[in-house]
């Protein structure tokens, strides 16, 4: 520490003995502190804290102690958001959402809607394994370069021949739809 | 008005008390420190009125900090600020009005009082006079009877520098007619 900021009691500033009795002569008084002066204070103190306690008591009353007021605005914005999440056909931003509910469109069309997608998925399903995937795409490509029995209904894409184009569409449809794309 | 004095919650419990929301225990806050308030606020003010001004400034400001006001020191040592700048604002302000008076009133007083029993008079009047900042720590070291480092402490400022203070304002009333008295007796 500097030395020049310590203090030395042996060269500290002695003063008069008549002048230290008569400063403290000078403080000694009571400086009176009239009833209307006190009053004055504490009936400001009692306006203000009665008033502060008063409010957090009309929140309760409300039974809406610690909800802020932009609350109700937050409520309905993640209630928007929700729907929008949830509900199939509509159009998302976000990747994974996206594949979320392409995933929820295939569910609701198998579970309540058995028609032409349920068809086409079924059609997909070349090992019969009750889902289309790469396997099924594999399969399909198998069965084409060994020259086994082609099934006509393997035409997926509706151009009269059975071939690599329908190996690429199951592909393409087991990479969109398909259980590994949930992420 | 409650009997304050029977009261033995801290300081602190009582600012807890007054944040949520309790009048008795900012009655008992400020009838415990109303007297020291007041008198340190006269210490800076030298004028009675302006002190109980002050008394009600310094309450009516820490008023206003509750809810929420959070007391990390010993009350006073957070007080002592809140006083000293009310008073000297106060005084400032009051000098305005006086500034005429008190250039008439030297003019007219003798240069060397002689009379011994208006000494504490002139006392009052040089130490008026002095730097607060000299005042202070003089009343600080001879009327409160702190240490210096005590003073250090309190102001805030390093222990050489109340010792300079308290140097110089010793060194100014030794040399003011009006007080040089108290050391030629010596």
């Amino acid at each position: 520490m500097d030395k020049r900021n310590q203090s030395q009691p042996e060269q500290e500033p002695k003063a008069p003995a008549k002048l230290v009795t008569d400063l403290k002569d000078l403080h000694k008084e009571h400086i009176f502190v009239p009833p209307k002066v006190d009053q004055s204070i504490l009936n400001a103190a009692r306006e203000q804290l009665e008033e502060t306690s008063r409010e957090p008591a009309e929140q309760e009353t409300a039974g809406q102690p610690w909800i802020p007021q932009w609350a109700p605005w937050a409520a309905a914005a993640c209630l928007m958001l929700l729907l929008f999440l949830t509900l199939p056909g509509e159009k998302h931003t976000s990747p994974s959402a996206l594949a979320k509910a392409s995933v929820s469109a295939k569910e609701v069309a198998l579970k309540q809607k058995p028609s032409s997608l349920a068809t086409m998925i079924s059609r997909k399903d070349i090992n019969k394994d009750g889902q289309v995937d790469i396997l099924d795409a594999f399969t399909l490509a198998s069965r084409i370069k060994a020259g086994a029995a082609i099934e006509e209904n393997w035409d997926i894409n509706g151009d009269g021949q059975v071939n690599q184009a329908d190996v690429e569409e199951i592909s393409a449809f087991a990479v969109k739809l398909g259980p590994e794309d949930n992420s | 008005m409650s009997s304050y004095f029977e009261d033995m919650r801290s300081d602190k419990e009582l600012v807890s008390a007054i944040n949520g929301g309790d009048p008795d225990a900012f009655e008992v806050l400020y009838l415990r420190h109303r007297d020291w308030t007041v008198n340190l606020a006269f210490r800076f003010t030298s004028d009675r009125e302006l002190a109980l001004d002050v008394l009600q400034e310094t309450f009516l400001y820490l008023l206003k900090k509750f809810p929420g006001f959070t007391l990390r020191a010993k009350f006073t040592t957070f007080l002592y600020p809140v006083i000293r700048n009310l008073a000297l604002n106060a005084r400032k302000k009051n000098q305005r009005y006086e500034l005429v008076d008190d250039k008439l009133e030297e003019l007219t007083e003798p240069v060397e009082p002689d009379v011994e029993e208006n000494l504490e008079d002139q006392l009052r009047m040089v130490m008026g006079n002095l730097p607060v900042q000299q005042q202070e720590v003089l009343l600080l070291r001879f009327v409160d009877d702190h240490s210096l480092n005590e003073i250090a402490e309190i102001l805030e400022i390093p222990p050489g520098t109340v010792k300079s203070r308290l140097h110089n304002a010793l060194r100014a009333l030794a040399e003011n007619p009006r007080t040089k008295t108290y050391f030629e007796k010596e």
